[in-house]
């Protein structure tokens, strides 16, 4: 199959195959009728204040899983859902950020800064479309970047990079995200040996399941989905809780502000938006594509660089409609690039796409990785159909939320008022019930407890969890790609230090380690 | 230096060597059949130890380096409190809230049906089917939300109860292959 066969049949497979709804010659997908599930359920997940798009996608996975099995057709609707929960989440997070000066997650916090003034003014409809505007544009313009970028990285992966390069190239990766995440470096570290060590437990080549301590639950392995809910999604639970707890008022009722005065957007601002959007979009898509580095730091740069550009009143910080707009565009712009190397290199950058790529090694069928990009004439490449599939089901969100996407926010709006001290133990029997439901083992929920307990007490400590989960997430593809490199080298005891780009690799994960040591000690007040 | 946050780094560092110590040296000779390098068919090749070892080795390092760093140098970074009251009373409720959960359908089953009736047999049945799930659901949502406002009011049972409820019929009226917790260990 030639490059455009591959991308008409991915096109193809997403809408035709796998139909739920067929009215002559109109057929609704599966995965479109959940590209479209996922996106509403998105955005009032992103619109409730103390949820967000990570929390809806590690609901969402086990669930979806339980309904669709483990079978090939399971795939592109689990994909079409997740996909859709990660966009809807991303334009819907303002929405509390705007209308209530409640930031659901830290690159929020950008947005409430002249979001909500402007709602005070009675522009909480107008704030709301800039923020739909520029988000919608930053997210398609990284889709396409992914797009482009994804297939030419992964080519040239496979085509110079061996497999003590592969091998080194994790580990960069590996140390880069331990290093970036977080504000310690030997914690970032700790955090990840950590997550490669608990990875070990009953996996290996021998027939004894290493590290299993003679339990028969241990022996079976650790459930992935479990492991990482816990770290992720119970222990944040824990930390809410205690934090409301801590201070019972802590969570003051959202009150909504009127909308009394303009809320239209014209087709002139939109104009006079651009260069703050197209600006935030590059450097969100810069950022994006680099693991480990969230959009928090993506909405930082995009706002300071905003700022730097804009001219006249009101400032930034005083209801600038383009200070939504750059921010906006830049947090939503790390979205799409964050699957840059998760889909060309199997190695997850952000949470979002630790959920894609455990869906696909949950279900099988899809291993993202340079492999997936492999443009095989006289064969068909099945993964990279799919690969295929699921940039036509980003398309596909993406075009829902430029259709609906401003919508739904306004209507949202009025609508998540759920306190969070009643939201989060309601999330919590859910995600308990959800791993339950997997499995149907009462083991499972004590996995996910422990680990749930794991991260509370590594969030409480200031151990960064990113990199435990990227490092756990990553272990079986690193330990497989290390081995097969030392029997490819005849069993050579220096088979990662042999060529050039193998070293250098290492030498950069040394120097990324080092340097960030001393560039923190030497930023310390002392 | 913040003595709360230079104490939990020396506690984290203290915890990590003393637990890399014990992976390196008493878990994974006790617990990998294979070595870090091992022989097979006269092909040397990796063994199972070496991803922990390796590990291990990085736990042992970070650690060291965060406990010499805590005692040596003087850092005010921000550090979250933890409240000891709080990991107690959360462990409790879970642990009372899955008892409830594991233990309900089968002593109800019993005292109602006699000791004759076992609870495997009912498992897919209604009302049983429920009754773990909903004591057990409602308790563990009800308690969370009274540790959150440090209150108890029956306004939160009753959330307790109809969240429950909707969890249920979220997972148990559409399909039919899905076990609410804890039937499927039954």
């Amino acid at each position: 199959m030639e490059p455009l066969d591959y991308i008409l049949a991915g096109v193809i497979e997403a809408f035709t195959a796998n139909p739920a709804v067929e009215l002559g010659p109109l057929i609704i997908s599966w995965p479109i009728l959940l590209v479209a599930f996922g996106f509403v359920v998105g955005v009032l997940v992103g619109a409730t204040p103390g949820l967000s798009g990570p929390f809806a996608m590690a609901l969402a996975l086990p669930i979806l899983i339980s309904i669709f099995g483990f079978t090939p057709d399971a795939l592109l609707p689990v994909l079409g859902c997740l996909v859709g929960i990660m966009k809807g989440a991303t334009v819907g997070g303002a929405v509390p950020a705007i209308l209530f000066n409640t930031p659901g997650s830290p690159d929020a916090f950008m947005t409430t800064l002249d979001g909500y003034p402007m709602t005070q003014n009675g522009q909480g409809g107008k704030a709301l479309r800039v923020a739909h505007f520029a988000s919608v544009s930053g997210d398609t313009f990284s889709d396409i970047m992914l797009f482009i970028c994804a297939p030419f990285l992964a080519l040239s992966i496979e085509k110079y990079l061996g497999l003590p390069e592969k091998s080194a190239l994790m580990i960069l990766s590996l140390s880069f995200v331990a290093v970036v995440v977080g504000k310690d470096t030997f914690k970032g570290l700790l955090a990840a040996c950590f997550g490669l060590l608990v990875a070990s437990v009953a996996t290996g080549t021998d027939a004894y399941p290493r590290l299993s301590l003679g339990s028969d639950v241990l022996a079976s392995g650790l459930p992935t989905i479990a492991v990482v809910i816990g770290v992720l999604v119970v222990s944040e639970i824990f930390i809410s809780i205690e934090d409301m707890c801590r201070s019972a008022r802590t969570q003051r009722d959202a009150l909504a502000q009127q909308q009394a005065g303009d809320s239209t957007l014209s087709m002139r601002e939109r104009r006079k938006l651009l260069p703050f959007i197209g600006t935030s979009m590059c450097i969100g898509t810069v950022v994006g594509a680099l693991p480990g580095i969230g959009t928090t730091l993506a909405a930082a740069l995009g706002y300071t660089a905003g700022k730097k550009m804009h001219r006249g009143t009101p400032s930034f910080g005083e209801g600038a409609p383009e200070g939504i707009a750059a921010t906006e565009a830049a947090n939503s712009a790390v979205s799409g690039a964050n699957l840059i190397p998760a889909l060309s290199l199997g190695i997850p950058g952000n949470i979002a796409a630790v959920f894609i790529i455990l869906a696909a090694d949950t279900i099988g069928g899809f291993n993202p990785g340079p492999s997936v990009f492999r443009f095989a004439p006289d064969e068909v490449n099945h993964e990279l159909v799919i690969a295929f599939s699921l940039f036509t089901l980003m398309f596909a969100a993406n075009l829902l939320n430029w259709a609906t996407g401003a919508w739904f926010m306004r209507l949202l709006g009025g609508l998540v008022r759920v306190p969070k001290q009643v939201l989060l133990p309601v999330v919590f029997l859910l995600t308990l019930t959800s791993v339950y439901v997997q499995g149907s083992d009462i083991s499972d929920v004590y996995i996910l407890l422990v680990f749930g307990a794991v991260g509370y007490f590594m969030r409480s400590s200031g151990v960064p969890i990113l990199p435990f989960v990227i490092a756990y997430i990553l272990a079986g593809p690193f330990e497989t790609t290390v081995r097969a490199a030392f029997e490819a080298s005849g069993s050579d005891p220096y088979f990662l230090f042999t060529g050039f780009i193998a070293p250098v690799f290492l030498l950069l994960s040394a120097v990324i380690v080092l340097a960030a040591g001393w560039l923190r000690a030497g930023s310390s007040p002392n | 230096m913040n003595s709360l946050h230079k104490r939990r780094d020396l506690c984290i560092a203290t915890l990590n060597v003393v637990f890399a110590l014990a992976v390196l040296f008493v878990w994974i000779p006790r617990d990998i059949d294979t070595g870090v390098i091992d022989e097979w068919r006269r092909t040397v090749r990796i063994g199972d130890a070496m991803m922990p070892t390796f590990a291990a080795i990085g736990m042992l390092i970070s650690g060291f380096v965060i406990a010499v760093r805590t005692l040596w140098r003087d850092e005010r970074n921000e550090c979250r409190q933890m409240e000891y009251g709080f990991v107690i009373a959360m462990a409790l409720i879970l642990f009372l809230s899955l008892l409830l959960m594991m233990k309900t359908g089968p002593v109800l089953v019993n005292i109602l049906l006699g000791e004759g009736a076992s609870y495997s047999s009912l498992r897919a049945s209604a009302p049983w089917k429920y009754l773990g799930f909903f004591v057990g659901g409602t308790s563990l949502v009800f308690c969370c939300i009274s540790l959150s406002y440090r209150a108890v009011r029956w306004r939160y049972a009753l959330i307790a109860f109809l969240s429950t409820l909707l969890i249920a019929a979220l997972y148990d009226l559409p399909f039919d292959n899905l076990i609410l917790p804890p039937n499927g260990d039954f």
